[in-house]
């Protein structure tokens, strides 16, 4: 995500929310990394952590419970922040995020694009969480042209990373 | 001239364990290699280092499990030997140093070798077992390897002002 950031004017984006789970403390080292090598005067960022949808190796049986708790605290934030457009990349959280943003949508409120970017390990099949994306992102990038070939609503753009 | 050898954030026993090898210290030696660093991770009880062999053939050693940043190593070294993670191999790659990427068979999602042997493919860097690595370091073909591109991600950027434009 860093890496892709650079490619995002802030200055545009005055207000940034990172949502990063709540153990992850290289995430929060990261985003500050991004956010001191920006200059940025007069901009906001918010980092909101919350708990992990589902942890490595936990069971696919429980994770349906930490799933809920993790979208409590994912659209509380969303509700509270309201963001323009999301943009994601991969990990677990990115799911109720991106179902959370959708939301709005469907409800009839608000239209939050949904910008998802496969990660660039994958080069011959889709994460778990790019299979799900795929069908709610409006803007699905794949780094590899093979992923094209099944699924035609990816956009591939080689050289982002 | 230093090999600098990565393991990641986590371990790498059986590349540890390569390294350890009288077989790899002569394949370094054999290519001016004289000094060897190495952030071993979770794996350090497998490194036999420094050993007889290391001191006997003149190659200094260096280890250590963590750093907070690998760039500085990769950029003063003559190549670099990384786990096949791909913020490592991609790190290794922007700095333009010579690289090989060793895949770890024993990780139970082994799509991690798939972004090493493409660009394995496309030569911007030479895919190795463990147990194949002191003949990747002497044998390697590491002059014909091309130059990475380098990483413009803009595109993302134009593709949220595209999608908040609507």
């Amino acid at each position: 995500m860093a890496r892709l950031l650079h490619g995002v004017d802030f200055s545009r984006y005055s207000e940034r929310l990172y949502v990063v789970g709540a153990d992850d403390a290289m995430s929060v080292d990261c985003v500050r990394k991004i956010e001191e090598e920006r200059v940025a005067q007069g901009e906001f960022f918010y980092v909101g952590r919350v708990p992990r949808s589902r942890a490595v190796g936990q069971p696919w049986t429980t994770a349906p419970l930490t799933a809920l708790k993790c979208m409590y605290h994912v659209a509380r934030i969303m509700y509270v922040y309201r963001p323009d457009v999301v943009l994601c990349n991969g990990p677990g959280n990115c799911v109720i995020v991106g179902i959370a943003a959708f939301v709005p949508r469907i409800v009839g409120i608000k239209h939050i694009p949904i910008v998802y970017v496969e990660s660039f390990a994958r080069v011959h099949t889709l994460s778990v969480s790019g299979k799900i994306m795929y069908l709610l992102a409006d803007r699905f990038v794949v780094q590899w042209p093979y992923l094209t070939d099944k699924y035609p609503r990816a956009e591939y753009i080689p050289h982002l990373v | 001239m230093s090999v600098f050898v990565t393991v990641g954030s986590t371990g790498f026993d059986d590349l540890v364990r390569a390294i350890s090898t009288r077989g790899f210290m002569l394949a370094l030696r054999g290519r001016g290699l004289l000094s060897l660093v190495v952030q071993y991770g979770t794996s350090g009880q497998f490194l036999g280092l420094p050993s007889a062999s290391s001191a006997e053939l003149g190659i200094s050693v260096t280890a250590f499990d963590y750093a907070p940043g690998t760039q500085q190593y990769m950029d003063r070294a003559d190549l670099v030997i990384s786990h096949a993670g791909a913020g490592s191999i991609l790190d290794a790659l922007h700095s333009h140093r010579p690289l090989i990427a060793v895949v770890n068979r024993r990780l139970m999602d082994d799509h991690q070798s798939e972004i090493a042997r493409e660009l394995g493919r496309a030569m911007h860097l030479v895919v190795s077992s463990p147990e194949g690595l002191a003949d990747a370091v002497a044998g390697g073909s590491f002059l014909a390897l091309l130059p990475y591109p380098h990483a413009d991600p803009r595109p993302i950027g134009e593709i949220i002002d595209e999608e908040t434009l609507l």
